[in-house]
């Protein structure tokens, strides 16, 4: 188990590392510099600013250097908000932004197998049709108008819930969750279906009914762990999406996290904003997908001997 | 103990409404086996399934009839009260035993689950109770292979954990739907001894289910036979075989194969067609953390050297797991061997390689056990047989119709049925696709494994006569791969008996079968159902 894991991490070196660079590299080939927008700079002032920063370094030294600075946790400097480090907008961002994911991850999972257990128990009938149109109008329905349409119905109609705001009132954090996992619920659900349409035609769920078992056992105890294993499948790259995909809901419902600065950053040309937050949303994407994989193996018994032994 | 009568069940469709059991009258004595045999399709597990509400419904419906058991009629039953004799009173086996058993659970578990939902007793009692189930189906050390998950176990071994979850909660029936046409016939016949040992026992009812007469002679007190829902004939197995009345009874008796092959094959002694010498082909399992090493390896054939003349057909018999199917795929370079030499017409094709080896490829094809996964689903008949030709380049494309249309008339499908894809086909009729694919090429050498091994035994017999027909009329040369004596005997000229990747006996089919030289070949015989001797 442990060397599993240890050598999942040591494979994940190399894909971090080629993010940076591909990343640092993809940057600075954009036109345009961290300063241009700022009005009427002296050329004096513009080079001084670049030897500050050490913009005028050949890219290779800028770039080892950069990495250096990253091994010490250091993402360096905003070229953007020069009172502050990227580190430390990373760190007041991050915490809101991995809390709304996993508010948002947890409505997905619930929500979502719920209703795909649902639809599979009578596939074909209004049981099965009326989730998963549901499911369909979550997938198609972009972000940015579920966000504004659930303010509007649940907080300017019938003025149940906060519009916006993190933190200072508890329901607060209940519409952008949902806005940001309706559509990640939608995929699970339809994930959950397809999984337990598949698992409930298995021969060990008649076995199941043959024993005399009553159904809901049968579909919680035997069929629901092989029936949420797309789900699982799924889980990574969902976490990904969510993280990635915080930053609309952010601006909507006026969320501090770092999706604003990560969007922000690409326009403003701030670089190490930039590989900063895609350096740090790689970091989450890869662990997320670790543990999926290593979910995945853990809850196969024939994959779990052969990776893990006993 | 079970007195079924007057049963019909219907399944509903959007294109009617199709009788799948008529009328169907039965009584099952304590302490004594009921046979129904039939094909797939004949209704029989339809049967069994909805006298315990196991027919999904809808589309499943039962139209009419009653099961009477303890004085109760199990058909006008709720769901909870059924349940309660579900597991309890009548158990279930199945023909898979590969997946019957959930994958996710152990097998302690599997079984503690079905004794403490129909009694109520302590944890550490279920499980004593767990540990006498499996060490009364033969499982040594049972209280460590309860922490066993399906996997780790074989198949024959899996039936059993199966009979024993069966019968952990003392059942009075036992309804058993082929529980042995997955496994081999050693193993088969383990299990029927062991089925007729607790039934003396216990006096266990059993409704046993089979496609395979053969097999259901040796264990049943009575036999049904049933054909599209409907039964045919009843009586005593003994009798049903000296004097069978319906025509679908003799056609199930005939389709047993006990006889020697219909015709003796003149040997050339000219050179072999496909010589042997000391093949080796071993599987190495990895594992380690980061450069996997070399754990253990399988040694699956072991120094075998074997010929083939011209013209014969050489059975490879063996259980699962010894090897005979590493040894076909070695010789058909589907799989690398270490060493050896495999030559064919003098040519070593363990040392050719690319284009050489493809050329090479159209003298030897393959046939393979599983008709349902062995054809593409996405090409149609046309486009499977037209493959080889194109890639063998063996007649213009002009011509692909008309050498199409012959090879679907020589495995005796209808020509129009080209168009058609393999889901539309039955079992047997797609075993025959692959054969016409297998000898498109005109090969030489055909490498069959265990092909008739998956399908019901009127479709083997079938199968067999076509196969033995073919050879005759291309002299081709097969190496045929099987578990079952019976099938071997009725096609192979010779035989080659295989235990634990080494070769244990080779011999002609008759001599080997009247005096056998070694003790597995004798195991292998003594396995063969009595009607089949």
């Amino acid at each position: 188990m442990l060397s599993f894991i240890f050598r999942r991490t040591l494979a994940a070196i190399p894909v971090l590392f080629l993010v940076i660079l591909i990343t640092f590299i993809l940057v600075r080939l954009a036109p345009g510099g961290p300063f241009d927008e700022e009005r009427n700079v002296p050329p004096q002032v513009l080079e001084n600013l670049n030897k500050r920063y050490h913009l005028d370094d050949p890219i290779h030294v800028q770039f080892f250097s950069y990495v250096g600075n990253l091994l010490q946790g250091d993402f360096g400097p905003s070229y953007k908000y020069p009172n502050r480090t990227v580190t430390e907008i990373i760190a007041s961002g991050a915490p809101v932004t991995i809390e709304l994911g996993f508010y948002a991850l947890l409505f997905a999972i619930i929500i979502g197998s719920a209703a795909g257990v649902f639809a599979s128990l009578k596939p074909n009938s209004w049981r099965d049709y009326t989730p998963m149109s549901i499911a369909m109008i979550g997938i198609c329905v972009p972000s940015f108008v579920m966000g504004p349409l659930l303010i509007l119905c649940f907080g300017i109609w019938i003025n149940w819930l906060p519009v916006s705001g993190w933190g200072q009132n508890p329901m607060d954090k209940l519409l952008p969750a949902i806005t940001l996992g309706s559509t990640y619920a939608a995929y699970v659900a339809r994930l959950t279906r397809g999984g337990m349409l598949e698992v409930l035609s298995q021969d060990y769920i008649r076995t199941a009914r043959a024993k005399g078992l009553p159904e809901w056992r049968v579909i919680s105890l035997h069929a629901l762990r092989g029936g949420l294993t797309p789900v699982i499948a799924f889980l990574g790259p969902a976490a990904a999406g969510l993280l990635s995909g915080s930053f609309v809901v952010e601006s909507i419902f006026q969320i501090p996290g770092i999706g604003r600065f990560f969007l922000q950053a690409a326009f403003n040309r701030d670089y190490t904003m930039i590989l900063g937050t895609t350096i740090f949303f790689a970091f989450l994407i890869i662990i997320f997908n670790m543990l999926t994989d290593i979910i995945m193996v853990w809850i196969n018994p024939k994959l779990r001997q052969e990776s893990f032994g006993k | 103990m079970l007195q079924v009568n007057d049963l019909s069940v219907s399944f509903h469709s959007r294109l009617g409404q199709n009788r799948a059991v008529e009328n169907v009258t039965f009584e099952l004595k304590k302490g004594q086996t009921l046979g129904i045999v039939g094909e797939s399709g004949s209704g029989k597990s339809v049967t069994c399934y909805s006298i315990l509400g196991l027919i999904p419904s809808p589309p499943g419906h039962i139209d009419h009839g009653e099961a009477l058991f303890e004085g109760q009629d199990l058909l006008k039953l709720g769901t909870a009260e059924l349940r309660a004799i579900r597991g309890a009173k009548i158990s279930m086996i199945f023909q898979d035993p590969m997946t019957s058993l959930n994958p996710f659970m152990r097998i302690g578990d599997q079984i503690q689950e079905s004794i403490r939902l129909h009694e109520d007793i302590s944890r550490e009692e279920a499980q004593k109770r767990c540990v006498q189930a499996l060490e009364e189906v033969g499982i040594t050390n049972a209280a460590y292979r309860m922490k066993s998950y399906p996997h780790e176990f074989s198949g024959g071994m899996r039936q059993r954990v199966m009979i024993a979850m069966a019968l952990a909660t003392q059942p009075d029936v036992l309804i058993a739907d082929e529980p042995t046409t997955a496994l081999d016939v050693t193993i088969q016949a383990q299990i029927l001894r062991l089925l007729q040992k607790i039934q003396r026992e216990r006096e266990l009812s059993i409704i046993f289910i089979s496609h395979d007469l053969a097999v259901v002679r040796d264990i049943a007190n009575d036999v049904l036979v049933m054909k599209d829902g409907v039964v045919v004939e009843r009586g005593a197995p003994a009798a049903l075989f000296e004097s069978p009345s319906h025509p679908y009874t003799k056609k199930l008796i005939d389709a047993i194969p006990r006889d020697a092959k219909p015709w003796a094959r003149e040997h050339s002694d000219d050179a072999p067609l496909l010589s042997v010498r000391k093949l080796n082909t071993r599987f190495l399992t990895r594992q380690g953390p980061f450069w996997k090493r070399s754990h253990g390896e399988v040694h699956a054939v072991r120094d075998i050297s074997l010929d083939i003349q011209k013209g014969e057909i050489l059975g490879l018999v063996g259980e699962s797991g010894s090897g005979k199917s590493t040894f076909g795929r070695s010789v058909m370079r589907l799989v690398q061997a270490q060493s050896g030499e495999v030559l064919f017409e003098g040519q070593n094709l363990l040392a050719l390689e690319g284009n050489a080896l493809k050329t090479a490829r159209r003298d030897f094809q393959m046939i393979f056990q599983d008709p349902y996964a062995s054809l593409n689903p996405r090409m149609t008949v046309f486009e499977t047989l037209a493959e080889p030709l194109k890639l063998h380049r063996i007649v213009s494309s002009a011509e692909f119709t008309g050498r199409v249309n012959a090879l679907m008339d020589e495995v005796g499908l209808p020509r129009s049925a080209t168009r058609k894809y393999p889901h539309e086909f039955s079992g047997g009729q797609r075993q025959r696709i692959a054969i016409a694919r297998a000898i498109a090429s005109r090969p030489k050498l055909i490498v069959a494994d265990e092909p008739v091994s998956a399908l019901d035994v009127t479709i083997q017999a079938q199968i067999l006569k076509l196969l033995l027909e073919l050879s005759k009329e291309h002299n081709l040369t097969m190496l045929f791969i099987s578990h079952d004596m019976s099938v071997v005997r009725y096609l192979c000229d010779r035989v080659a008996v295989m235990q634990a990747g080494e070769l244990v006996e080779v011999g002609a089919t008759e001599s080997l079968f009247q005096s056998p030289q070694h003790d597995y070949t004798r195991s292998l015989l003594a396995a063969i159902p009595k009607a089949a001797h």
